[in-house]
């Protein structure tokens, strides 16, 4: 065996066009988690056997994007108190205005631009959602055209050829359900939410808080609906793909006479070689995902701590409607951030799918 | 979708004015019944889709 292990792998991997998935790096931007990843760099650790993650960098990254977030952010926490205590002080002085009216008039306006501030960083959190789901859907789409010709290479001939349309469709639908039906549905219980903080009453409470569990609802529903059904179809592939493998192994060994065993030997070697690759690709977009769901789930849950906590403070000043309307805009900040950790959940159950596949038992 | 905007816009609309004029009403006799009048219109508004769904 004259071929070392890393020429065949450098062989492969420039044979292969790999643009789209080094755009792909770009699209992460400035601030990574992970340190200068790419496929290449990965694969080689996986051959290596380096260890892939510095724990410590990781963490005090993610602790440090955090901290800006929150300090971003504490600006509307402020504006937010500042009305709520003058809130506080109209109730305070209606008796020495005289009529009950004007303070109540106040207080409703004052209700007004606390709605008008929420609105407008929940929006602001609402496209940071929609973006998230869009890049991780596009980052799979462009993920999938390399990884599955390599499945084929590799001979997984039927998982190669069922699982591409199936995980596509999937992502497709789960892409156009999440835009169209469950993020509006969060953002039309919000606004319910916070036209409810006008007055006293209940008006729509319970209409806004139903949309947002059907919004949860449907989520689960999808994720559930499509990692089951691709994750079974891998299994059921699998099984196929590993009859047609042995079989080919097995005819080339014992009919082509004295060269088969050593031509049989070889491919073993260079498909062990495209499965690493493949591993490596494949882990190459779970840190993509892992980032563009990381990113956003920060500033997310940075402005969702505002939130509660802003409800906190303001609690005891005494306005009980607007601390309710805000605590419940920090459940549905919340649920913005559960809806994209779920979309997350089900893109790496699908690479999770297709790393499975051929884990290099199939051939030995 | 565009119903859908619509009928929440009626909504987010008619709360606002109507916890503003429930406000400014005088505080007669007649303020209770007021109120509970408001309170049918929301409920229509809310239910105004039916409409839609039942032609």
């Amino acid at each position: 065996m004259s071929l070392d292990l890393e020429e065949i792998i450098d062989k492969q991997l420039a044979s292969m066009n790999l643009e789209s998935i080094d755009q792909l790096t770009d699209l992460i931007g400035k601030d990574k988690i992970f340190s200068d990843m790419t496929p290449g760099q990965i694969i080689k650790g996986i051959i290596n056997g380096d260890p892939l993650f510095n724990f410590n960098n990781i963490i005090s990254n993610i602790l440090n994007l955090f901290m800006s977030e929150i300090y971003g952010s504490i600006v509307l926490g402020v504006q937010l108190v500042i009305i709520c205590i003058i809130i506080g002080l109209l109730k305070n002085l209606s008796t020495s205005f005289g009529d009950d009216t004007v303070s109540k008039l106040g207080t409703v306006v004052c209700s007004c631009s606390v709605m008008a501030l929420c609105l407008k960083s929940f929006m602001e959190v609402y496209t940071i959602c929609m973006n998230a789901v869009d890049t991780m859907s596009v980052t799979m789409q462009a993920l999938l055209p390399v990884l599955v010709p390599l499945l084929i290479s590799m001979g997984n001939f039927t998982s190669g050829s069922i699982l591409n349309p199936v995980i596509v469709t999937a992502i497709t639908i789960f892409n156009s359900a999440l835009q169209r039906i469950v993020m509006p549905a969060v953002l039309l219980s919000s606004i319910f939410i916070l036209v409810n903080s006008l007055s006293d009453r209940d008006y729509v409470k319970k209409l806004a808080l139903f949309m947002r569990a059907f919004a949860i609802f449907m989520v689960g529903l999808c994720v559930t609906l499509f990692s089951g059904l691709t994750a079974i179809q891998g299994i059921v592939t699998k099984t196929a793909d590993g009859m047609i493998a042995k079989t080919a192994r097995y005819s080339m060994d014992n009919f082509i006479p004295i060269v088969g065993g050593f031509a049989a030997d070889s491919i073993d070697l260079v498909l062990s070689c495209a499965t690493i690759i493949k591993n490596g690709i494949g882990l190459f977009g779970l840190f993509i995902i892992i980032t563009l769901l990381i990113l956003p789930l920060i500033k997310i849950l940075a402005i969702a701590l505002v939130y509660k906590i802003t409800a906190i403070i303001i609690e005891p000043i005494g306005n009980k409607t607007v601390s309710d309307c805000l605590n419940e805009m920090g459940n549905s900040v919340i649920t913005l951030a559960v809806i994209i950790f779920l979309a997350a959940t089900m893109f790496i159950i699908f690479l999770a799918v297709i790393i499975g596949i051929g884990g290099g038992n199939l051939w030995r | 979708m565009e119903i859908v905007r619509e009928w929440v816009r009626n909504i987010f609309i008619i709360i606002v004015a109507i916890s503003f004029v429930e406000i400014l009403l005088p505080s007669g006799a007649m303020s209770k019944y007021l109120k509970f009048i408001f309170s049918l219109i929301i409920m229509a508004m809310i239910l105004s889709p039916l409409s839609i769904l039942l032609e």
